[in-house]
């Protein structure tokens, strides 16, 4: 779906609550901030940001700077956008990353090969690039 | 034996014709599913009672006011929250509310006027997990949540495009013996495997078509039923579960393994005492998942399964006998209906030239995308009452 006339329309935007705000704010500074649950019973890493402990349901969630290390779970080269913003850059690499602290995070894969090869458990480490006016977003580049 | 849902009947199955483009809005499709639906089941608008309802374009209208709009004294609503898995579920829902004493008869329904472009519009907001992770992030809508499960599929278990081709080729198949289908004519491996390519390994005859149409069931206490010239249905039993496992994406992308257990021991069969399976067809790596949980065929083995199965209505072990969502076409909600409606009208034995021989038959279904996964299941077996 290239279509010309449709690369200047703007990528959809998170509309960031008062939950997701450190998630971004982290990402406006290039630090990937997930959070963790704080009952030391638990202590499990979360992602996407919750009000609660998806794990135990405990209130007590703190936020941290992920390694923003991780590995593929799976992947697909997007040939046809869900949205125009993204026209001008298809096709391109878009995947499940679990980080080493355990969630899995969507992300895209810049510069990855485009063509059928498997990319599954492959390393990425993170980057930002800037989504829209004072927007960074986090994706992930191959590190072999 | 007494069974979960004593003393209630499936009494009749209607649906519209699947159509690219349609001026009617949501109300007169559900209308005109209904409709069919109580005509088959000899019944009128007059003693229906109850109303469950799925449709992603109803707002701002509700069950409620659908009610009001058809002019119906309702003792039970439903409104499907679930997606795909609503039909299943409101059918339930419907049958517990007979079978208490609540009402008599329910129309169980779901209809949508949908294209490719409204249907993004509705994924990339369905959410607030995907409208802020995965939406702005360029998940390519629904075709790449389900490229990233099918591509794991495949490097998990061995299974090949040739494999999902093979299920794709039976239903488009069946879907020429539906005079309902929007799909006319045969796909060959061909242009299965050289389609347009969407999100890789995803091509298009991988992708439903989001298209207009309805579909509806009607249940009736026996006390109805009982006063009824066609076959009747018993509901065996119906299971549901949502966020299953939690907080894991990719171990198992669907919750049917669980509950199998319990719908096989609540239905007091087992899969082999299955006639044919109507699997919420989305993306077929759905189908195989749905294939394998529900016990049909083992985990990880599908793609074997559909290679030594012919599942088509000629087959041994017919599946989506209409053609699904995948080649009859996806009307929105109506996706978690469009399989309870062929397995009714199977059970009847009123398919016509698709009718496949049984007695005894399952239904599944999936829906609310979610965070990377559908996080709700649901399935029943139904059964003729001889």
């Amino acid at each position: 779906m290239s279509n010309p006339t449709a690369t200047h329309v703007p990528k959809p935007q998170p509309r960031v609550t008062e939950v997701t705000r450190p998630f971004w704010e982290g990402a406006n500074e290039r630090e990937l901030m997930i959070q963790r649950c704080a009952d030391p019973a638990c202590g499990k890493a979360v992602f996407y940001p919750r009000v609660c402990c998806p794990f135990c349901q405990s209130p007590d969630l703190t936020w941290f700077k992920a390694s923003g290390m991780g590995r593929i779970i799976s992947h697909t080269t997007v040939f046809r956008t869900h949205h125009d913003g993204f026209n001008g850059e298809a096709p391109y690499v878009f995947a499940a990353v679990e980080l080493a602290e355990g969630p899995c995070v969507y992300a895209q894969i810049p510069e990855a090969p485009t063509d059928e090869r498997s990319l599954i458990g492959e390393p990425v480490a993170v980057d930002f690039i800037q989504h829209g006016p004072g927007r960074r977003m986090p994706v992930f580049r191959l590190l072999n | 034996m007494s069974s979960l849902f004593e003393g209630v009947r499936v009494v009749g199955a209607g649906q519209t014709v699947y159509a690219k483009r349609s001026p009617h809005t949501v109300q007169k499709l559900l209308y005109d599913a209904g409709s069919a639906a109580l005509s088959d089941a000899g019944l009128g608008w007059g003693q229906v009672d109850g109303l469950a309802v799925t449709s992603f374009a109803l707002p701002p209208d509700n069950v409620a006011t659908v009610a009001e709009h058809l002019g119906i004294e309702a003792r039970f609503l439903f409104q499907g929250l679930y997606g795909g898995a609503s039909g299943i579920i409101g059918m339930a829902h419907a049958a517990r509310a007979i079978r208490d004493g609540a009402c008599d008869v329910v129309v169980v329904a779901a209809a949508d006027a949908f294209d490719v472009a409204s249907h993004n519009e509705m994924l990339d907001r369905f959410n607030g997990s995907v409208r802020e992770f995965m939406s702005p992030q360029g998940f390519g809508g629904a075709n790449g949540i389900f490229a990233l499960h099918t591509r794991l599929y495949m490097e998990r278990y061995g299974a090949t495009r040739e494999d999902f081709g093979r299920f794709c080729i039976a239903l488009r198949a069946n879907a020429l013996l539906n005079p309902n289908a929007l799909f006319k004519v045969p796909l060959t491996m061909a242009d299965y495997l050289n389609a347009k390519q969407i999100a890789d390994p995803l091509r298009l005859y991988d992708c439903v078509l989001p298209c207009v149409g309805g579909d509806a069931i009607v249940l009736a206490s026996e006390r109805v039923a009982r006063t009824l010239a066609g076959p009747t249905l018993r509901i065996l039993a119906s299971e549901e579960i949502h966020n299953f496992p939690a907080n894991d994406v990719y171990s198992v992308p669907g919750g049917w393994v669980g509950f199998a257990d319990r719908l096989y021991e609540r239905a007091g069969c087992r899969p082999s005492d299955l006639h044919f399976a109507q699997v919420y067809d989305d993306y077929p790596v759905m189908c195989f998942i749905q294939l394998e949980g529900l016990g049909i065929c083992q985990k990880g083995t599908a793609h074997q399964f559909v290679k030594s199965t012919d599942i088509t209505t000629k087959g041994v072990f017919p599946v989506n006998t209409g053609g699904g969502q995948l080649s009859a076409g996806q009307a929105g909600a109506a996706g978690g209906m469009i399989g309870v409606y062929e397995g009714v009208t199977q059970l009847m034995g009123r398919a016509g030239a698709r009718q496949v021989k049984c007695k005894r038959g399952a239904v599944s279904g999936y829906g609310m995308v979610a965070y990377g996964r559908g996080l709700s299941s649901s399935a029943a077996v139904l059964e003729r009452v001889d």
